[in-house]
């Protein structure tokens, strides 16, 4: 088992998984909606496909604790 | 009947005028010049119909003083109605013989009989011309140097030879033949008297007091207007600066309500420690802290933008920061842009106070790391400008979620807007500036770091490279 801190705009959960689950499923789980966001695992950004990679694939150990974050995705101006 | 009241407008003055004329004694051309104007004033009364109207050729006196312009001159000689007289004086003699050319001028030079008096009068150099309006009537034009006493006895005494259109009958009427032959003899009291009782029967002092009280509320109001439009544009002004100030004292108030917010939700043992995101965050965050101010440099490569955005922008030929790029700064945005055939490598800097407010430096080397290989980052390092990023960073800190807020801090480092054209023509001009440098500010999609001139290379050679099977099928086909 890992423990997964699931963070976004609006939630922040913490998640026990198996390394054999999905940055897709947990976010799923904790309800987070992935449209315009920058996902990262400890820092490092996660492509569409990383997303359905398991844990241990992404490289996490059995007994780690990581950080799962959907960063909103804005522009540097504010052009309106 | 407003016109009886004008051509007596100096009523209160009459017996003074008279007193002073035949005294002789301080009788200045204002006294006699008004005096004139009510003795006209009064033949001009006389001839009203009987509705009180006056004729359409209205017998009227008007002087000008000292006209020193002939346009002045010729201005009222044209605008003098017919049966009128102009008394103009104290004219330069220039200025009188331009008259002449006037057409329908004509002066009375030979002085016949009825004028010889007149034109002779005093030591008045008296020209008078005629100038014909129509078949039958005239005006007359006076030219004299200085207004006498003798002047106007003898102007009055020949105003039936003068104007003869004021007679048609032939006759004068009583009154005004007392009142010149009374002018004649210096006899005061007796036009007084005939003035009087034409003032009072036509209740003259009345009409006078109506003339000059008439809209006199309606001044007082426009004026009362004007007084309090003029305080409510000085409250405005007043207003105007003072929300300015109040604006800016609730921005600063905002502020510091939002980093006591973030104080006040913050809870140590729901979050990590400063130490610990750093250790487990596995992108290049390299910070300092003085204090309680922490100071970190995120280095990242640009990977999130408009790509449809660059397109347009970049076949657009009138698009103000592509003209400024040169040749092959042109390639190497294409390159990172449009190909994406490679990452352009940024920093930016940030100073977090006690982990509750965040901002973007303009960026150096407060960290101690060496950039060269990295372009500051065009929105936040050049003009630290979070953009869209800057409100939920700020709601992120007031729920003491400063760890998001880093992310979010590092997502903006990710991020460039083509849409800011101020940032991009810093980034371009920087690019121009850079292209002969050894920094390798790229990591292109081989995995290789290159330098701008290598990365040039590069996209012309894949270019190329996209070009052959084409070239190759299309030799295929021909053969």
């Amino acid at each position: 088992m890992i423990s997964v801190n699931v963070k976004s705009a609006t939630t922040r959960t913490t998640k026990n998984v198996d390394v054999t689950s999905t940055p897709a499923q947990v976010f799923e789980s904790a309800g987070v909606s992935l449209g315009n966001a920058h996902i990262n695992l400890n820092g490092v950004q996660l492509t569409a496909t990383d997303l359905q990679a398991t844990f241990a694939q992404l490289g996490v150990t059995d007994g780690a604790r990581v950080d799962l974050n959907a960063i909103v995705k804005a522009d540097g101006a504010n052009i309106d | 009947m407003t016109q009886i009241n004008t051509v007596f407008s100096n009523y209160d003055n009459i017996p003074i005028l008279f007193k002073r004329h035949f005294n002789s004694d301080g009788c200045t051309n204002e006294y006699l010049f008004n005096m004139v104007n009510n003795i006209f004033g009064y033949l001009s009364i006389n001839r009203r119909n009987e509705n009180g109207k006056f004729p359409d050729n209205l017998f009227t006196f008007r002087n000008v003083y000292a006209p020193y312009f002939s346009s002045t001159i010729k201005g009222c000689i044209d605008e003098c109605p017919a049966g009128n007289i102009v008394l103009f004086n104290g004219v330069p003699k220039s200025l009188e013989s331009e008259v002449v050319d006037i057409n329908d001028v004509e002066e009375l030079k030979t002085a016949s009989c009825p004028l010889n008096q007149f034109l002779t009068s005093g030591n008045n150099i008296v020209r008078v011309f005629r100038k014909k309006i129509s078949q039958e009537t005239y005006s007359m034009l006076v030219f004299i140097n200085t207004i006498t006493t003798t002047f106007v006895d003898k102007l009055f005494s020949s105003i039936p030879k003068l104007m003869p259109s004021l007679y048609p009958d032939g006759e004068i009427p009583q009154d005004e033949y007392t009142i010149f032959k009374s002018l004649a003899v210096s006899d005061c009291e007796s036009v007084e008297k005939i003035i009087n009782a034409k003032c009072e029967e036509l209740n003259i002092a009345e009409l006078i007091l109506r003339k000059t009280f008439e809209g006199y509320e309606n001044v007082a109001l426009e004026q009362r207007k004007i007084t309090v439009k003029k305080a409510i544009d000085d409250y405005e002004a007043k207003y105007q600066t003072y929300a300015a100030y109040l604006n800016d004292v609730l921005e600063k108030m905002n502020a510091e309500k939002i980093v006591y917010d973030s104080l006040c939700n913050f809870e140590p043992q729901n979050t990590i420690t400063f130490v610990d995101f750093l250790l487990s965050h596995k992108n290049n965050v390299r910070c300092k802290r003085e204090g309680s101010e922490v100071y970190y440099v995120v280095d990242e490569t640009i990977e999130y933008f408009d790509d449809d955005m660059f397109e347009s922008y970049y076949n657009n030929l009138n698009c103000h920061f592509m003209l400024r790029a040169n040749t092959d700064a042109k390639v190497v945005l294409k390159g990172l842009f449009l190909k994406r055939c490679g990452k352009l490598r940024v920093y930016s800097e940030f100073r977090s106070k006690s982990l509750s407010g965040l901002r973007p430096l303009y960026g150096g080397t407060i960290c101690g790391v060496d950039y060269s290989d990295h372009f500051k980052h065009p929105h936040l390092g050049e003009y630290q400008c979070l953009g869209a990023n800057e409100l939920p960073i700020d709601n992120y800190l007031k729920n003491g979620e400063w760890d998001m807020a880093i992310e979010q801090s590092i997502a903006a480092t990710k991020n460039i807007n083509f849409g800011d054209s101020t940032v991009m023509a810093r980034l371009v001009d920087n690019i121009n500036r850079k292209l002969s440098d050894n920094g390798k500010y790229i990591i292109a999609n081989n995995g290789q770091l290159m330098t701008l001139k290598e990365f040039v290379q590069y996209v012309e050679q894949l270019e190329k490279e996209e070009e052959k099977p084409e070239e190759k099928k299309e030799d295929e086909q021909t053969n």
